[in-house]
């Protein structure tokens, strides 16, 4: 395995691509008791704007597919993945996101006997139709769960407000309709395109030895399913918005809810891509966190009653800024913060305070590195979306100028708006 | 296992310091101990907001808070807790080790700050700071408000109330009543910071430090002679009490359900082993019983939870699903139960239980802060946390204990909130 070792910051990483064309990446942390490894599928729900050619006819993949094809591959000869893992005490789970779908397991003991069941998860695809009847009943169950937590819900309908093409305005567990057409045929087929060894990389993190990894990971080596090429997803989406405002209720909630979207210019390269993320994340940080310039001012004016939060959306074709506030003061918490992304409006940050945000970066970035579950899912977090080297992060923020946050802040600017207003009964 | 070296600060503080050289980061956690009282949690919970946000040096929200950051994105936080008759407020702070930014004078900084949040507030001969004061006690307010929008934490908090007087430390909500929120003023929280420092406190230490050169700067800062030492218990069984199945109807998709069973195992007992790995072998994984047959077998829910409080001998099960499903899901929850006291408990699900719980137990020496609350929580129980004794006691747990557990578990009662009365 490759060695590279980040000398700062105490850390070493191995990196390896296997015969099968897979690759895997060793996140080494000696001293830890816990072991961890992600597998990572290059398919998530984003993908389901491709078609597959199933019984010689082309079909659009169902909105869901992807998150309920992780819940099938915990079947492995009939017999649930979770249990083998159990026997060695580890924990399992996996998660399905907008370009990914990740399996993983951590464990004290018994890496190689949990890692070995980790790639038989994803090594083939083995489902009855009456087990997977079953599991659309479960799938179900947990997409009305969704439906009634309060931030899903506002951050589901506000895509879906904001975006006519792009399929962030999907949800990534489907509609119970397209959950219910889901069948066999289709979920075998995704699994030889898209969870072929090549398509695939695995994330371990711990006290492993890397020539003894690569030794066992050689003799369990992955079978090459399809040779099927897998073009780069591109979605072409209109810079406006669907719909400019909307309201939505939830019988259970006390409190009126919003979420207001920015839905910025989708930046194309990803080196520029990944600066402007790390821009907007210090100009949102300056104004609007604990320490922010607007925080405790728009507190004490009452125009808002608690931290507006905010979350920053960059992917395939995607970019864009969600507000999210509480309280029935809706039109002067936008208006406010429509005044904040005014064109006209001057906007300024000292060197200091440039550099101070730096200096707080770097620190919070090196701290997240210190658990081996933490550094591992933050691995794997940036995995397909950033082109940076993960722990290069911190000098790619060193670099960054005042005039890239001034360029940001003209993006913000430009950007198109929508609201979305949820309210109890 | 880390060691730890115990220094006293005073009449009844102590300091408690642990290294280790695994860490980015060193942390730094203060406790005080109070007395429960349901009003603590409601005046406590806006102090806290307050010296987190201010203090004489850096006083406004903005201010503190870049100060904050300019340590390197150094992480504040108080928290409060509370069991049974112990009342607790923890101040911490968590910053980069040193050697990352070649600044040495950072640890002495962050102390300063510590101690600056508790004992130099943003207080005068007027009180409080009018604006803060008002922003923290109205964020609160919200906090308050919210917390019941997520049905399943709403029905448990209605059937825990069930079981003991409102104003209990069992029945009442970590952020406190609106009620008394709404009617706090600057000098209820005045009297109240009065009370915090002259409680007595612990300090705990992790990371990698010059061992002497830690305990004299904690000493310079915090060697304190005018604390109040009390007796507390942190745990009490709440009697039996069967009550009347909750209804509350809501148009929502999908109904709430928490079931409640008395489990008389408290910390002190030896048998907390058996009902903790008991917990497990029911509801505590993906291959836990219930799991097993109420959402793989059945397919009646996507997910399905289990409390177990062993501070007053209470269970809870919590699950989410069809309205209509819940007499079947009450019913094979309870099937399950009375098949384990039947003897229908495997090796293999009594091995992985105990795997799971000392896994667990292990790495909390992986984390900075799971360490130092282990040995905390320890503490509040007046014991000395020895992770090799630990992990023996669970070892030695046997199939019959577990089932001797279980036959404990006494159905009291359910709450739900559905579209339709079940």
């Amino acid at each position: 395995m490759k060695k590279i070792i980040y000398k700062n910051i105490d850390e070493v990483v191995y990196q390896v691509t296997l015969k099968n064309n897979m690759n895997v990446i060793l996140l080494y942390k000696p001293n830890f008791i816990e072991k961890t490894a992600y597998i990572v599928s290059k398919f998530g729900h984003f993908d389901s704007i491709r078609k597959i050619n199933l019984n010689g006819k082309e079909v659009q993949i169902p909105w869901g597919a992807a998150h309920f094809l992780e819940h099938r591959m915990f079947n492995i000869n009939n017999q649930d993945a979770s249990d083998l893992f159990s026997k060695f005490g580890a924990y399992c789970n996996a998660y399905t996101t907008y370009e990914k779908t990740t399996y993983f397991f951590s464990c004290q003991s018994h890496f190689y006997e949990c890692l070995k069941i980790l790639l038989e998860m994803v090594d083939s695809f083995s489902s009855t139709d009456e087990q997977i009847n079953k599991e659309k009943s479960i799938i179900i169950q947990e997409a009305k769960m969704y439906q009634e937590e309060p931030i899903h819900l506002l951050t589901a309908n506000i895509f879906d407000q904001a975006y006519f093409n792009h399929p962030i305005n999907h949800e990534v567990i489907g509609t119970v309709e397209t959950i219910n057409q889901i069948n066999k045929e289709e979920l075998s087929e995704i699994f030889n395109i898209f969870y072929n060894p090549a398509n695939l990389t695995l994330v371990v993190a711990g006290d492993i030895l890397p020539s003894q990894l690569e030794e066992f990971l050689n003799k369990n080596l992955l079978k090459e399913k399809s040779n099927v090429i897998i073009e780069p997803l591109k979605i072409s989406e209109p810079e406006k918005v669907k719909k400019e405002m909307s309201t939505i209720y939830l019988p259970t909630i006390n409190t009126t809810r919003f979420a207001f979207l920015f839905k910025l210019k989708a930046i194309q390269d990803a080196k520029e891509k990944d600066k402007m993320y790390f821009c907007y994340n210090f100009i949102l940080d300056y104004l609007f966190s604990d320490s922010g310039k607007l925080s405790e001012k728009w507190l004490s004016e009452k125009i808002i009653s608690t931290l507006l939060e905010y979350s920053i959306y960059s992917n395939i074709d995607l970019d864009c800024i969600i507000f999210y506030n509480i309280g029935e003061e809706i039109d002067l918490v936008v208006e406010n913060i429509k005044k904040v992304f005014n064109k006209n409006q001057e906007f300024t940050m000292s060197l200091k305070e440039f550099e101070d945000m730096k200096k707080c970066y770097y620190g919070r970035t090196i701290k997240s590195y210190e658990t081996v579950g933490g550094l591992c899912s933050n691995f794997v977090y940036d995995l397909y979306t950033s082109c940076n080297d993960f722990f290069l992060e911190t000098q790619e923020v060193r670099s960054l100028t005042l005039n890239d946050i001034y360029k940001a802040y003209q993006n913000i600017c430009e950007a198109v708006t929508t609201l979305v207003v949820l309210r109890g009964d | 296992m880390n060691k730890i070296k115990n220094v006293s600060l005073g009449r009844c503080n102590h300091l408690y310091l642990s290294q280790t050289k695994k860490f980015k980061s060193i942390g730094i956690k203060v406790i005080y101990k109070l007395k429960y009282n349901y009003k603590n949690i409601s005046y406590f919970n806006i102090l806290a907001k307050y010296l987190g946000n201010c203090t004489k040096k850096y006083p406004s929200i903005e201010k503190c808070n870049q100060y904050i950051d300019s340590l390197y994105g150094s992480n504040v936080g108080i928290k409060t807790n509370f069991s049974n008759d112990l009342f607790t407020i923890s101040f911490f702070i968590n910053f980069i080790n040193p050697k990352y930014v070649l600044d040495e004078s950072l640890i002495e900084q962050a102390i300063i700050l510590l101690h600056d949040l508790i004992y130099d507030p943003l207080m005068d001969e007027n009180g409080l700071d009018e604006t803060i004061f008002e922003i923290c006690k109205n964020n609160c307010l919200v906090d308050v408000e919210s917390l019941n929008e997520y049905s399943l934490s709403y029905v448990y908090n209605k059937v825990k109330k069930e079981f003991c007087e409102a104003s209990s430390a069992m029945a009442m909500s970590s952020l406190g009543s609106k009620r008394v929120l709404k009617s706090a003023t600057k000098q209820n929280i005045i009297s109240y910071y009065n009370k915090l420092i002259h409680a007595p406190f612990d300090i705990y230490v992790n990371g990698e430090y010059k061992l002497k050169k830690m305990e004299n700067l904690i000493k310079k800062y915090f060697l304190k002679k005018n604390c109040r030492a009390f007796s507390y218990s942190s745990f009490q069984l709440v009697p039996f009490k069967k009550f009347n199945p909750i209804n509350i109807k809501c148009d929502v998709q999908q109904a709430s359900l928490v079931i409640a069973y008395h489990l008389p195992v408290l910390l002190d007992d030896e048998k907390q082993y058996a009902a903790k790995i008991l917990r497990v072998i029911l509801c505590g994984t993906l291959s836990s019983k219930f799991n097993k047959v109420i959402r793989e077998r059945l397919g009646l829910c996507y997910f399905i939870n289990s409390v177990y409080s062993s501070s007053y001998g209470k269970f809870y099960v919590m699950t989410g699903i069809e309205s209509k499903n819940a007499s079947k899901v009450l019913e094979n929850v309870q099937k399950q139960i009375e098949a384990v006291c039947k003897g229908h408990l495997l090796n293999k699900e009594l091995k992985m239980a105990t795997m799971v719980l000392i896994n667990d137990l292990k790495s909390t020496n992986d984390t900075l802060f799971g360490h130092i609350n282990m040995i905390e929580n320890y503490h509040q129980i007046n014991k000395e946390f020895d992770l090799t004794k630990e992990i023996k006691k669970y070892k030695s747990v046997s199939k019959e204990q577990v089932i001797e557990v279980c036959k404990l578990l006494t159905y009291c009662g359910y709450g739900v909130l559905s579209k339709e009365f079940l």
